[in-house]
């Protein structure tokens, strides 16, 4: 049976079974994948599937339950589990369908995009940006990586209240990776590009950055052990920034897992940081306007000045803290359970470009890269220790390349001493929202290395 | 599930299109999942995810295609798409009859998670939750976790292999915060298998949840590590994760294939010390990473990867095989259909040498002794990796003394494997979660208590 049927199905079941408010979570969703190697087409994938979750809501307590299967057994069989979910949810926060105004702003869907191309022209450019790197420098051995890959999603949500909405976003990434070689010494180079519209990709621009990076690194040493002024250049910055992300939530708040709790409207980052969650920001493809849960979305400051202003919420926080729900309760698809994150995360820019910004730095390290982000950092207590690379930068000039070092220190403290914010802007290499941010000074950073 | 005629005519569909493999990869899975979050039920979640995924070869090609739609009308268009993206010159395929292979014995099960009340799993749940709150005063939040899936999946191909695996896993995970008021440390300990419920009878919850506390208030004690270049002892079980990050993603033919990994052209050539042997075996029973076979219908096996410090085999998938002119060797894996296979591994150990562990710390003047790590990735191109020292203390004259914190050990793959100069007799394995090309699998890492003569240690600078 097609979807509409299935969800009449359910529909009937759920009110059979003595539901009053429950809602079918829907997304069909397609993939596009080209990587090439050596000239060729190396892998090729080309996807397509849906699936639904049923939320179900008895005595303020929730239970899920999906489904990539839609037939009329299954459709009975999802009530019935959802409901054993139910039964053995402890939570004491009370749950709810959304009931505030359904005034959701006009944001422009995916229009297909990267559809509309031919595959053929899709092959080019991934062999392009192949192409681009290997012909940079004859130091670039290979390109272990090349991808140019597109992603769409068409989200439903129907509810008991008689709520149908749709939206449709998708976009699409290339990346590459280049390795170069001198001698026994092996370095690569990454660099990607994200965003709706094909139009902006470049590739030759791709490949060449790719294979600079990697060139760049070649002579690369660690420095000694010590306390350095450092650059954290945009792309890491904006990986940092995922762990604030998940302190920002209400419910790890609530919950006693955030150090910004009891921290509402002080001063806790660097008066030169002003962070927004920007539903409708220019050119990303994360823009919505409402959340899983059907709330819309809204601009909003999260910090202003280095002031925490609000917290993100999805609709049961929200009814916990007593306040409005923020439109930030989502769900990574129609697997996943709920969780909170913003729509985009947009640091607001400062006032140096690049350059200016290595000005100010005067003697320390420019930090391009971290590896380890996900084990070596610590969202609960914000420590981190991951490893890192990038240059040495003395009299605001490059010195040399910087290998095999780690940076440690406390999340919290590092955005608080934050001296000055570059102009440079970018979306991080980070898929479940939108992180865009700009590269930022520190005045002190723990370095550890071994060099002399 | 399908009938085998259907999987016949979608092979056929993309072989005439002058596909030279085609393969089928069929997966009906249930999955459960749950949350207790300081000792409250906060989320039970279930589900079912159905789908097909087609995958051809033409040369060094490969194309790969999936739906949930089992209409054979659309079966038949995606093995299309799939064929007509090969590029390759259409032919009329002979004859394919699939046959059934049933070589191996399946992984025993007893207890289908679908027959166990959600209660009992909770109960589960509550106690290591109790027992990890009970440990100390200083613990303020306990989350743990519950996972069972049960995935039947039935692979063909153009070779007329026709083949099916059901596999039950189950995983219980606890996390443990310790606060003193200003700081906050945390601890973490699981147990799973691929097992039905039964092998919750084999578990002591109980001590799950005092090992995650015990762990967290430990470090809360700690001084942070010293920074700076050290011999590391590295504990057995989750220790072997260093092996895993370092050399066994290297070792996969993803990377080998190309020539982009450091062990690429290097079998029979010394690439550790003569200490160090390694295998991947995804035939142990019952394990966390095992299955009968694995995502390409192959039988999983013991392969010996590194014998007395001489590279003996990667880790081939068919795809890389065939770029390599290599068989497989049972190690294609992926995390669900959405994936096409690639070559990965499933429980992966250093094997144990002749030492006991105390020996090695007291042969030890100065340095980190790593208890428990936790994860870290590694950059198979380079050997780059960085993995973080969960529990670790400083050994001091052949002791072990004072808890450290915050440790994150960096390196280079091949480098560190020359390195290691004592290898103890306590080989253990550990569960973890490993993520690559093809997603995110189940695997179990392990090695003995062994030593690292340095690696640079990235701590705070005193």
């Amino acid at each position: 049976m097609n979807y509409h049927e299935f969800r009449t199905k359910v529909f009937e079941h759920a009110t059979q079974a003595g539901l009053q408010q429950f809602e079918l979570f829907a997304m069909d969703s397609d993939e596009f994948e080209v990587m090439v190697h050596g000239g060729k087409v190396n892998q090729y994938k080309d996807a397509q599937s849906m699936g639904a979750s049923l939320k179900v809501i008895r005595d303020g307590k929730t239970g899920f339950s999906y489904t990539e299967v839609f037939d009329a057994s299954q459709a009975e069989f999802l009530v019935k589990d959802a409901l054993e979910n139910l039964q053995v949810n402890e939570s004491t926060d009370i749950e709810s369908l959304y009931e505030g105004p359904a005034e959701y702003e006009n944001v422009s869907p995916y229009a297909n995009e990267f559809q509309q191309l031919d595959a053929s022209e899709k092959i080019e450019q991934a062999l392009r940006m192949e192409k681009a790197a290997l012909a940079q420098d004859p130091r670039i051995q290979m390109v272990p990586f090349c991808v140019y890959t597109h992603f769409s999603s068409r989200t439903y949500i129907d509810d008991s209240t008689g709520r149908q909405l749709f939206f449709h976003s998708g976009g699409g990434l290339g990346y590459i990776q280049a390795l170069a070689q001198s001698g026994e010494k092996k370095k690569d180079g990454f660099h990607y590009w994200m965003g709706k519209n094909p139009s902006g990709l470049n590739p030759e621009e791709l490949g060449k950055v790719a294979a600079q990076k990697a060139i760049q690194s070649l002579e690369a040493h660690s420095v000694g052990s010590g306390k350095y002024r450092v650059i954290l250049q945009n792309e890491v910055f904006a990986s940092f920034l995922t762990l604030f992300v998940s302190m920002l939530s209400a419910e790890s708040v609530q919950k006693g897992f955030s150090l910004l709790q009891g921290k509402l409207g002080q001063q806790v980052l660097s008066p030169v940081l002003t962070i927004d969650d920007d539903p409708f920001f220019p050119g990303s493809m994360f823009n919505c306007p409402f959340d899983s849960q059907a709330v819309p979305t809204r601009k909003k400051s999260i910090v202003e000045r280095g002031t925490l202003k609000t917290f993100l919420h999805s609709l049961k926080t929200a009814q916990k803290d007593g306040v409005s729900p923020t439109g930030n309760g989502f769900r990574s698809g129609y697997r996943g359970t709920e969780s909170i994150h913003p729509v985009n995360l947009v640091v607001r820019g400062g006032e140096f470009d690049p350059e200016g910004l290595q000005q100010q730095l005067g003697d320390g390290l420019l930090i391009t890269d971290t590896q380890g982000m996900h084990s070596g950092a610590d969202p609960v207590s914000g420590k981190f220790s991951v490893g890192a690379s990038g240059f040495r930068v003395k009299d605001g000039k490059i010195l040399h390349p910087v290998e095999q070092i780690t940076i440690a220190g406390n999340l919290l403290e590092l955005l608080s001493s934050v001296e000055h914010v570059g102009t440079d802007g970018k979306f991080g290499f980070v898929f479940s929202y939108g992180l865009h941010a700009p590269s930022v000074l520190l005045p002190q950073l723990d370095v550890a290395g071994d060099a002399d | 599930m399908l009938e085998r005629s259907v999987l016949e005519r979608v092979i056929a569909q993309a072989l005439g299109y002058g596909a030279d493999f085609v393969e089928l990869f069929l997966e009906d899975r249930f999955s459960t999942s749950m949350k207790m979050v300081n000792g409250v039920l906060e989320n039970s979640s279930s589900g079912r995810i159905r789908g097909i995924g087609i995958r051809g070869f033409f040369e060094d090609r490969a194309i790969y295609a999936y739906t949930n739609d089992l209409d054979e009308e659309n079966l038949l268009q995606s093995a299309t798409r799939v064929g007509e993206a090969l590029r390759a010159t259409p032919t009329q395929p002979g004859e394919l009859t699939l046959t059934q292979d049933s070589q191996g014995k399946p992984h025993a099960f007893f207890q289908v998670f679908t027959t166990v009340h959600k209660k009992d799993k909770v109960a589960l749940l509550r106690l290591t939750t109790e027992a990890a709150q009970g440990y100390s005063s200083a613990i303020s939040q306990v989350v743990s976790t519950y996972m069972d899936q049960d995935q039947k999946v039935w692979i063909a191909n153009s070779e007329g292999l026709y083949t099916e695996d059901r596999r039950l896993r189950t995983r219980l995970t606890v996390n443990a915060v310790a606060s003193d008021g200003s700081q906050k440390e945390t601890g973490f300990e699981s147990d799973g298998g691929s097992a039905g419920f039964e092998f919750y009878n084999g578990v002591d919850t109980k001590a799950l949840g005092e090992e995650a506390a015990r762990m967290a208030v430990r470090m809360l004690r700690a001084d942070f590590a010293p920074a700076g270049r050290m011999p590391v002892v590295i504990s057995n079980g989750f220790g072997g994760v260093i092996f895993h990050e370092a050399c066994g993603h290297p070792l996969e033919a993803t990377s080998v294939a190309i020539g982009a990994s450091v062990y690429s052209n290097m079998i029979g050539k010394r690439v550790a010390n003569e200490c160090v042997s390694a295998v991947d075996d995804g035939s142990i029973p019952n394990a966390w990473g095992s299955g009968r076979i694995d995502d390409e219908g192959n039988l999983t096996r013991r392969n010996l990867l590194i014998e007395k410090g001489i590279l003996k085999s990667y880790l081939v998938d068919r795809f890389n095989g065939r770029k390599m002119g290599v068989e497989a060797n049972g190690c294609g894996r992926r995390q669900d259909y959405t994936y096409a296979p690639t070559s990965r591994m499933s429980n992966t150990v250093i094997l144990p040498g002749e030492y006991i562990p105390e020996e090695i710390i007291a042969a030890t003047d100065h340095g980190l002794y790593a208890k428990k790590m936790g994860g870290g990735s590694v950059m198979p191109t380079t050997g780059e990796f960085n993995f973080s020292v969960r529990e670790g203390y400083m050994i001091e004259k052949g002791r072990v003394t004072r808890p450290v914190r915050g440790a994150t050990l960096i390196g280079k793959g091949h480098e560190i494997l020359h390195k290691i100069d004592m290898v103890a007799n306590d080989l253990e394995r550990a569960r973890g979660m490993c993520g690559s090309l093809s997603g995110s699998i189940p695997a179990d890492v392990g090695q003995p208590t062994l030593r690292v003569t340095d690696i640079v240690v990235g701590g705070r600078n005193q």
